[in-house]
């Protein structure tokens, strides 16, 4: 029987992503390793809630360039198309969650770089919007 | 990214990197003070907490019969005590309120003034409202005291440097409420005493109302019948406080001097529970106990145990790598050269294993030059050990074992002799454990011991001189304290 302010908690740790939020910056950490962790984690944080105020993309271990080596190593031969299996285990790998489960090109098991792309940038950002919307 | 999984691989550098820095402990502090708040921007009140200077303030309660003591620990912890502490400390020496009476009162000043924390105490709290002072401070109702307590904990100064609560709460009822509204101390220390002591504490105890001193006066002590009435109030609730806390609790004898009760207090509270990777080091003399020590602790918490005689026996046999350089050594009955050692030893401790789970090692250093090539790498110990032990225990620990070569079981003479006659005939010592090798051993260990101590500045110290259980029970005790 839960009380009621354990129930509270629950549901403000859900509401505002916290556990998420920590994952992040704790990920972030131990990346980096910078010298003063304190000031990093403000440094961090500050980015953050400047994202959420203004809608653009949060503060994340990955980028851009990274979704193209990751490509790479997926499609060696360069023929423009992943398959399924791939893409899914791609995006896990990402560590994005709630992907498209059904992108353009699943019905013929090739699944071309753009959309890719575009589906883990998305998940990116979704990733990292760790914050209730305002 | 292929089909294949492999296991992921920490790379050691995050594992130190989080320890020296306590990530968890730091992380577990955010999100709890995050949950208790609950406030509307998580994001803004992150980083005003992270921008206060230390995320660790002391939160101690401090707790005890009338006329325990409690005052005084926690006035003499608090710098220039009158401005910070919330009872006017003229009056406070002594008995300023009802309940709190001296040595409580006596050790709540102290600690605060050490911890640098705020001292709060029920008259504190009482003094600016004004209708209130009428009443003792049993009748003050429990939610008021609450929101009191609340109030003056949420003031800028106590968030800064942390709070000592003296005497407070009394009840269970109080204790809940205070959960409730998420003060949660991180020490609770109670002061017992028996009870004719604390009589003669109160009766003892005069006071000079002008100074504050304890001189020739009879202080507004409580007379015998209410200090007995005090007492048996606070029997009963005693048991509800107790359990309320139990996981926090510490209890110290009152029956002893003020400084030492003060000492035994202090050291309670400092302690604090991280949990981090253990990368002990078991230092000592030849016949310590280290091997058995080290084996009790990797088999009640799964850390890996690196014997450095072992490990390079190991190395040798697998022929490959850093391993092949040992064996030339081993078979002319030198001892390896440190830079082999170490090589061997790197590679050892930051395979996943140790990287995870923790390691304990013995058997290296032995010297200063080897201890200082350790710290420079980076796998550097975070808590080490010196079992101690007096020359002579050594000496006999180690000469009387014998091994029965037949089932390969190893006996003591004096401490598990042979079971019968024949096994007696066969058994052998071991070379290094005869008597000539072991006072070698023993003097080259006192030679460098001084040195070796000096490279690790807050080993502890263990008398090793014990029951091994014993040995196991006082080492484990300062395993996870700060």
């Amino acid at each position: 029987m839960a009380n009621p302010r354990e129930e509270e908690a629950t549901v403000y740790l859900e509401k505002h992503k916290i556990m998420d939020l920590m994952e992040n910056l704790t990920s972030m950490l131990l990346f980096h390793r910078p010298q003063n962790p304190r000031e990093f984690l403000i440094e961090q944080l500050k980015l953050l809630k400047h994202c959420q105020q203004s809608g653009g993309s949060g503060p994340n271990l990955f980028n851009i360039s990274n979704l193209d080596s990751v490509l790479g190593i997926l499609d060696p031969t360069n023929q423009k198309y992943i398959t399924f299996a791939q893409y899914k285990h791609a995006l896990t790998m990402l560590g994005i969650k709630d992907f498209n489960e059904c992108p353009e090109g699943v019905n013929e098991d090739r699944i071309s770089h753009e959309t890719f792309r575009r589906e883990a940038k998305d998940g990116l950002q979704r990733s990292s919007a760790t914050f209730a919307q305002l | 990214m292929d089909e294949t999984l492999k296991p992921v691989r920490i790379p050691p550098h995050m594992s130190i990197y989080a320890d020296k820095h306590n990530l968890s402990h730091l992380v577990q502090s955010l999100v709890s003070s995050l949950v208790v708040d609950r406030p509307d921007d998580p994001i803004s009140y992150l980083v005003d907490l992270l921008q206060r200077s230390r995320v660790d303030i002391p939160r101690v309660m401090l707790l005890g019969p009338p006329a325990v003591g409690k005052h005084t620990l926690v006035s003499l912890n608090t710098p220039g005590s009158g401005s910070g502490s919330g009872s006017g400390s003229g009056s406070g020496s002594g008995s300023g309120s009802g309940s709190s009476s001296s040595v409580v009162v006596f050790q709540a000043k102290r600690l605060s003034a050490e911890l640098k924390a705020v001292h709060v105490t029920m008259e504190g709290l009482l003094e600016d409202q004004s209708e209130l002072r009428a009443l003792t401070e049993q009748d003050v109702p429990a939610d008021l005291l609450v929101q009191l307590v609340q109030q003056r904990l949420k003031e800028v100064d106590c968030l800064q440097e942390g709070w000592v609560l003296e005497g407070i709460p009394q009840t269970r009822l109080q204790v809940l409420l205070l959960q409730q509204v998420g003060i949660i101390p991180d020490h609770v220390v109670m002061l017992e005493a028996p009870e004719e002591v604390l009589l003669q504490r109160a009766q003892g105890r005069l006071l000079d109302s002008l100074t504050g001193a304890q001189r020739l006066e009879r202080g507004r002590g409580l007379s015998e019948e209410q200090l007995l009435a005090e007492l048996q109030r606070y029997r009963c609730e005693v048991t509800g406080l107790r359990s309320a806390y139990q996981h926090v609790l510490g209890v110290i004898n009152a029956d002893q001097p003020h400084t030492d009760v003060y000492h035994q207090a202090l050291a309670l509270v400092q302690t604090r529970h991280y949990s981090r990777t253990p990368r002990i080091l078991l230092l000592g003399p030849p016949g310590s106990g280290k091997s058995l020590q080290a084996r009790l602790l990797s088999e009640n918490y799964k850390m890996v145990n690196v014997c450095c005689g072992q490990l390079l026996r190991s190395a040798a046999a697998d022929g490959s790598g850093p391993g092949a350089l040992v064996q030339p050594y081993l078979d002319d009955g030198r001892p390896v050269p440190d830079s082999v050692v170490l090589r061997v030893l790197e590679e050892r401790l930051s395979r996943v294993d140790c990287s995870c789970r923790g390691w304990v090692l013995h058997g290296f250093p032995l010297n200063l030059q080897q201890a200082r090539s350790l710290q420079e790498t980076q796998n550097q110990p975070n808590r080490v050990f010196l079992l101690e032990a007096p020359d002579h225990v050594c000496l006999e620990r180690l000469s009387l074992r014998t091994v029965d070569p037949l089932s390969g079981e190893r006996y003591h003479t004096v401490t598990r002799p042979a079971p019968s006659a024949e096994v007696q005939a066969r058994l052998q010592t071991a070379p290094e454990d005869r008597l000539e090798e072991v006072t070698q051993r023993l003097n080259q260990y006192r030679v460098h011991c001084a040195a070796l101590q000096s490279v690790y500045p807050d080993v502890i110290h263990i008398n090793a001189n014990q029951n091994h259980l014993s040995v196991f029970e006082a080492l484990e005790s300062r395993l996870t304290t700060n």
